[in-house]
């Protein structure tokens, strides 16, 4: 049950660390005023 | 301080000046894909890896696309490394001492450890790890993890180098490159190096040694009480350890073979392997400036950028080689003086072999960089003296820092600085032509934040929690520092440790790995977006206005960013921990 936790959560922070990719890409655009 | 401590001090940095050059300029011929003497050998291989894989080597890759690359790889080889630890009593392969299944808190602490180049130990690895865990889960993330993450840091060259790109490489092709061109072939000399000082290369079970004078312990026996028994036999541990070295200090790794890391005679035999293997902590990071200069255009920049190390890595080793040649103060009665028999100064947790200089040395150098191998134990440093290690990795460990992870960390400072020295002449600031805008220095600052966050967060947490409490050798500020330094070393991705603090506990395995993974991933992502935005815009032609950045005066001025930022955010950590420590010490005071 432990492994099966471990394996969730390291998953799961992978898969949190893909969106936070995906959350960096969409701050760009009409920031800006150069 | 002596004389002689200076000269060995001088020498090795003479050596690395030497040495940065050429690899930084082989290493951008590598990651340019231009042609190399190694070609005629590594060249098919790379092409059948290629071919097996599916890899089109062509292809370039969006930021997003470069960092997701990176998440799976690391996931995949995450996860590799923690079925290889919960089944190596399954395996019956290179597990001579029949050493049990590694338990799953430590088992995850170990995977996330290695994953992100941080190699932080909570167990003793000869006891805990068969041969085939230490190759197959632990030495070939050695090579992995430096491999990504001086992959990375060529991404964020390329996203300054280009103009008007969308993209910034192919992970794959800088992984495999990486690996097979830089790391590999060094490696294999290396080791060789090693085995001819007296480091071991072998399979063997554990000996047995007969001890000349039979010692008696007390140690709590099955029933909890006292009992004493006479040792008259000592386990030599074995192992293929020559190969894990090299990669261990090349690759800034750190995790040892032998719990006593560098100190043990099997890892670093000799004055001249302390030598190499020091070097070759900063082996890659310093070439990395100069790889920077070369493929950027701007040689003057990447020297700029070393100088500005070198500066940052002089004052650490001046700082903790005095601190450590100061007598203690509360060994009264006691000769700390330096003598034909004696190197003077605090000797507690230092080899009689390396003596203060080099220990003192090779404390600064592996918190420069994120190895975390150790040849002393710093937790026995007087207490200035074991808060350089600290204070080093709290700079983000960009003191020529990790394989790559040093040199991105040092850029994204690099991009701080110019846009203060932007703000202070009241125009638009430019790196080597690039307009530094608004996402560049939001995402910058997030990457500058999220690095105390951690560190800090999970300390003000433990200092809360009994159970966190109960791990500490020692109290007041000490136990404070053991417990700060213990998450400034897993969020700076160092590993090393003031390993006073018990930490195979089910509080610190998942909240340090939880440290590992976020301060290595959390942290590259918003420096790969800057360095994806920074690739599609233009390449402006120098102007007066424009920030000069290899200069000494941008030099000086990326040193003050680095420590006023550094000092500012974990000052008042620090004037509470080792500071409070070394004033009450003056007095007398102590803590067991």
């Amino acid at each position: 049950m432990t492994d099966v936790i471990f394996l969730a959560a390291s998953f799961g922070f992978f898969i949190v660390a893909v969106l936070y990719v995906y959350g960096c890409d969409s701050l760009k655009g009409g920031s800006d005023h150069a | 301080m002596t004389s002689n401590g200076w000269l060995q001090i001088a020498v090795f940095f003479v050596l690395l000046l030497l040495s940065a050059k050429p690899m930084g300029l082989y290493m951008a011929r590598v990651y340019e894909r231009k042609k190399t003497w190694l070609d005629p050998l590594l060249g098919p291989v790379e092409r059948l890896l290629y071919r097996l894989t599916g890899v089109d080597a062509d292809a370039e890759m969006r930021w997003t696309e470069y960092g997701v690359a990176m998440l799976i790889f690391s996931c995949a080889t995450l996860l590799l490394t923690y079925a290889v630890e919960r089944l190596q009593h399954a395996i019956p392969l290179w597990n001579p001492q029949h050493l049990a299944a590694v338990e799953p808190y430590l088992a995850w602490n170990t995977a996330a450890s290695f994953t992100t180049n941080t190699n932080w130990q909570a167990y003793v690895p000869e006891q805990t790890m068969s041969y085939l865990t230490q190759m197959v889960g632990l030495a070939t993330h050695n090579f992995w993890s430096a491999a990504v993450g001086m992959a990375l840091a060529i991404a964020f060259i390329r996203g300054i180098s280009r103009r008007e790109s969308k993209t910034l490489g192919n992970f794959w092709v800088d992984l495999t490159r990486g690996t097979l061109w830089v790391l590999l072939p060094i490696c294999i000399v290396y080791a060789l190096a090693l085995v001819s000082q007296g480091a071991i290369q072998n399979f063997k079970p554990y000996d047995t040694a007969t001890v000349i004078e039979p010692q008696q312990v007390t140690a709590p026996g099955p029933d909890g009480k006292p009992a004493t028994t006479t040792v008259t036999t000592q386990t030599i541990a074995q192992g293929p350890l020559a190969s894990q070295e090299a990669i261990k200090m090349l690759g800034t790794n750190g995790g040892g073979f032998m719990n006593a890391n560098s100190a043990h005679p099997f890892e670093n035999p000799t004055p001249l392997s302390n030598l190499l293997e020091m070097l070759s902590i900063f082996l890659i990071p310093a070439g990395l400036c100069i790889t920077l200069g070369r493929m950027t255009g701007s040689p003057g920049h990447g020297w700029a950028v070393f100088a500005a190390m070198a500066v940052l890595w002089f004052a650490g080793v001046l700082t903790c080689y005095w601190a450590e040649a100061q007598p203690n103060p509360l060994l009264h009665g006691v000769n700390q003086q330096v003598s034909m028999t004696s190197p003077g100064g605090n000797m507690e947790g230092k080899e009689m072999r390396f003596g203060i200089a080099n220990s003192a040395l090779f404390a600064t150098v592996t918190t420069d960089a994120s190895c975390g191998a150790v040849n002393s134990m710093h937790d026995s440093f007087m207490p200035l003296g074991g808060m350089v290690p600290m204070v080093n990795i709290m700079m983000g460990e960009i003191i020529f820092g990790g394989v790559g992870s040093g040199l991105y960390g040092m850029l994204i400072m690099v991009i701080v600085t110019v846009f203060i020295a932007g703000l202070m002449v009241g125009r638009t600031p430019e790196y080597l032509g690039k307009k530094i805008q608004a996402y560049d220095v939001q995402l910058s600052m997030l990457y500058v934040l999220i690095f105390p966050l951690i560190i800090l967060g999970f300390t003000a947490v433990s200092v809360l929690l009994p159970a966190a409490l109960s791990s500490l050798s020692n109290h007041g500020p000490h136990g404070l520092s053991q417990i700060l330094y213990a998450y400034t070393s897993a969020t700076g991705n160092n590993g090393s440790a003031f390993a006073g603090i018990s930490a195979n506990t089910h509080w610190y395995n998942p909240t340090l790995g939880v440290a590992m993974l976020a301060g290595r991933f959390l942290m590259a992502i918003p420096m790969l977006a800057v360095a994806g935005n920074l690739a599609t815009k233009k390449i402006a032609p120098p102007s007066a206005g424009a920030f000069p950045v290899n200069s000494t005066l941008f030099t000086v001025l990326l040193v003050g960013v680095i420590v006023i930022v550094g000092a500012l955010t974990f000052f008042p950590a620090l004037s509470l921990g080792p500071i409070l420590e070394h004033l009450l010490l003056r007095v007398g005071t102590s803590f067991s």
